[in-house]
C-alpha cells in the first residue's frame, strides 16, 4: 500500500501530506451525513468565513472523538486546498478520483470531494483564496474638491484652479494632495491609457493564462 | 544688454554682485543698485497684475514718460522679457502660495497575475500598479503605491471626468 501512495503522478506530489493520510484512516465508519457537514464547514473555512460555531456544533453533535474529528478536518482542508491550487486543465477529475481511491477514501466521499473541486463552487473558492495573495493597497474612498486661488501674496489676480484629492486606501492610510490643473491632465491621461492597456490585454487572448 | 538684467527675476542663485560684474562692469555700485531696484519694482508690478499685452504697453508707456522712469530701451527690454516669460513667472508665483502636499509625478505598469504561493491562479484580469510621487515644497518626495483592477480604474476615471467638468465650468466663467 505504501508504495502505491508514493506514486509521483498523484496531485498531492510524491509524498502524501501526513494530515491527508491520517484523515483517510480516520474517515472509516464516518457516515455520509456527518462527512457532508464537515465538508461544508471546511469549504466555508477555505472561503475565509468564520466557522468556529459550526465546527463546535459538529463536535458536540457527533459520537466521534474530537481528536479523530480534528484529523479529519485538517486533512480535508489540506486536500481541498491542494486540489484547488492546480488548474483543472492539469488535474482531470478522473485522475483526482483515482488519487483519492489510492488513499483508500470511500467512494461516496470521493464523489463529494470531487463535486467541490470540479463543481460550480470552484470559481468562488478560488477567488476567495486569491484574497490572500500579496497585493498593494487599493483605493477605498476617493474625494475631491476644486478650488480657485483668487489672489495670493505675490499675484493680485491669480484665478487659478487646482484640485485637492483625498484618498483612503485599503491599508487604512489617508493621502491628501493638491493637483495643479496641468498635473491633473497628466494624471487623467495616464489613467485613460491604463484602462486602454487593460482592455487591449483582455482582447489579446494569447496572453490569457494557458497551461 | 539691459534686457538680460530682467532675466534674473526668477533665479535666486544670481546675486546682485554677479549681475553687476557680468553686465555693467563700468557702472558704479550705487548706480547699479538703483537700476536693479527700479527694474525689480517694475517687474513686480507687472507680474503681480499678470498684465496682458495691452496692459503692459500702457504701463510701460506711462513709465517712459514719468520723471525717473525707464528709458525706451529698458521698456522694450521689459516688454520682450514679459512676452517670453509671462507663463513661467506666473507658474512660479503660483507655486509660492502652495503649501499642501502636491502631486509631483506618477508612474504605472499593467500586470497579469500568473501564479501565487497557493499555485497557479485562474485568469483574473489585468492589474494596474501605480506609484504616485507626492511632496511638499522644499521637502523630499514620498511615494504611494496602489493597485487597481479594471473596475477601479474606470471608477477613478469617472470621478476625473467630473473633476474636469467642474474645472471647465470655472475656466469658462472667468
Amino acid at each position: 500500500m505504501s508504495s502505491s501512495l508514493e506514486r509521483d503522478s498523484s496531485f498531492l506530489g510524491g509524498r502524501i501530506p501526513p494530515e491527508i493520510e491520517s484523515m483517510s484512516k480516520n474517515l472509516k465508519d464516518v457516515d455520509q451525513e456527518l462527512f457532508r457537514k464537515i465538508l461544508k464547514a471546511v469549504v466555508s473555512a477555505l472561503e475565509g468565513k468564520d466557522c468556529r460555531e459550526v465546527m463546535k456544533a459538529i463536535a458536540e453533535g457527533s459520537t466521534i472523538p474530537q481528536e479523530r474529528l480534528s484529523h479529519i478536518i485538517s486533512g480535508m482542508y489540506r486536500l481541498l486546498s491542494e486540489a484547488i491550487r492546480i488548474p483543472t486543465s492539469s488535474l482531470k477529475q478522473e485522475a483526482f478520483k483515482e488519487d483519492l481511491r489510492e488513499l483508500r477514501i470511500p467512494e461516496d466521499f470521493i464523489t463529494d470531494f470531487s463535486s467541490v473541486v470540479f463543481g460550480n463552487r470552484r470559481a468562488a473558492l478560488q477567488s476567495a483564496v486569491s484574497q490572500n495573495d500579496p497585493r498593494l493597497p487599493t483605493i477605498e474612498d476617493f474625494k475631491w474638491r476644486v478650488d480657485v486661488a483668487i489672489s495670493t501674496s505675490s499675484l493680485a489676480r491669480a484665478l487659478q484652479p487646482s484640485v485637492l484629492m483625498q484618498m483612503k486606501l485599503s491599508d487604512g492610510s489617508f493621502h491628501r494632495f493638491e493637483v495643479p490643473v496641468s498635473k491633473f491632465q497628466e494624471l487623467r491621461y495616464n489613467m485613460a491609457l491604463i484602462l486602454k492597456e487593460m482592455n487591449d490585454l483582455e482582447k489579446r487572448s494569447i496572453l490569457k493564462i494557458q497551461d | 544688454s539691459t534686457h538680460i538684467i530682467s532675466l534674473y527675476y526668477n533665479n535666486s542663485e544670481i546675486t546682485e554682485e554677479l549681475l553687476k560684474n557680468e553686465l555693467f562692469p563700468e557702472m558704479s555700485q550705487e548706480e547699479f543698485k538703483a537700476l536693479h531696484e527700479k527694474m525689480k519694482g517694475l517687474l513686480k508690478s507687472i507680474a503681480s497684475a499678470d498684465m496682458d499685452h495691452a496692459q503692459l504697453e500702457a504701463f510701460l508707456t506711462a513709465q517712459t514718460k514719468k520723471q525717473g522712469g525707464v528709458s525706451a530701451e529698458q521698456a522694450a527690454a521689459l516688454s520682450r522679457f514679459w512676452k517670453s516669460q509671462r507663463v513661467r513667472v506666473r507658474e512660479s508665483l503660483l507655486a509660492q502660495s502652495c503649501w499642501e502636499t502636491g502631486l509631483r509625478g506618477l508612474s504605472w505598469r499593467v500586470d497579469l497575475q500568473t501564479a501565487a504561493s497557493r499555485g497557479d491562479v485562474a485568469y483574473s484580469g489585468p492589474v494596474a500598479l501605480m506609484e504616485l510621487e507626492l511632496g511638499r515644497a522644499g521637502q523630499e518626495s514620498e511615494f504611494v503605491c496602489l493597485e487597481f483592477d479594471e473596475a477601479g480604474v474606470s471608477q477613478v476615471l469617472k470621478k476625473m471626468a467630473d473633476i474636469q467638468e467642474s474645472v471647465d465650468r470655472i475656466v469658462h466663467r472667468t
